[in-house]
């Protein structure tokens, strides 16, 4: 089983917890960021990455040049630990 | 995920998560999860903008997100309720983007395997 399908597993089993009229709300929503143009200028592939230097949850500095001289980098973007 | 994580290791590759989170929440992450990946604070959204991320939670879903006990200002410091879109990048050493997956639906994420098949042609 890929990831993509336990994520949709745990999604059906949220969705049973959360209100009728806030999924409702929540699909709304989704559709119009959609089709808003939020990801026009998005970097993709084949773009130069941009530079990076931000702090590790001990405060310590961490930069996108110190770690790319090592290898190469799997970056994620997630909105919270929420 | 954690064998995968172990065979981005063995390829001599590194995993890093940002978030516009404060510091002090990513910590609450790294010691319930034990990560051993970078978790990176990008307070204000400032990198995520330079990936071209950026969005402003709409303002209907703001008391949804507050009914499920989701306190964003509190988590990243201000109240602008600007977010990341969900992505993931892979970057080669000459710091191009050779595998990308930016998606506004935060439940679709990228196969791990699609990550480790482009880091072994690399």
């Amino acid at each position: 089983m890929g990831l993509q399908d336990e994520l949709n597993t745990l999604k059906e089993q949220s969705m049973k917890m959360i209100p009728k009229e806030d999924a409702i709300i929540m699909a709304d929503a989704m559709e119009e960021l959609q089709r808003a143009d939020i990801l026009d200028h998005s970097k993709r592939k084949g773009d130069l990455a941009p530079d990076f230097e931000l702090p590790n949850a001990k405060g310590e500095a961490v930069s996108s040049k110190a770690l790319l001289s090592k290898g190469p980098v799997i970056i994620n973007f997630y909105r919270g630990n929420w | 995920m954690q064998l995968e994580l172990d065979t981005i290791e063995s390829i001599g590759a590194q995993l890093v998560a940002i978030s516009p989170q404060l510091p002090d929440q990513s910590l609450l992450l790294q010691k319930k999860e034990n990560l051993k990946f970078h978790v990176l604070s990008d307070v204000g959204n400032n990198i995520a903008r330079d990936f071209g991320l950026v969005f402003t939670l709409p303002e209907i879903l703001r008391p949804v997100y507050a009914n499920f006990g989701i306190d964003l200002p509190a988590a990243n410091g201000d109240d602008s309720f600007e977010l990341p879109v969900p992505a993931t990048y892979v970057i080669d050493q000459n710091h191009n983007i050779v595998l990308d997956f930016v998606e506004i639906n935060h439940t679709l994420r990228l196969e791990p395997s699609k990550i480790i098949e482009t880091l072994k042609k690399l």
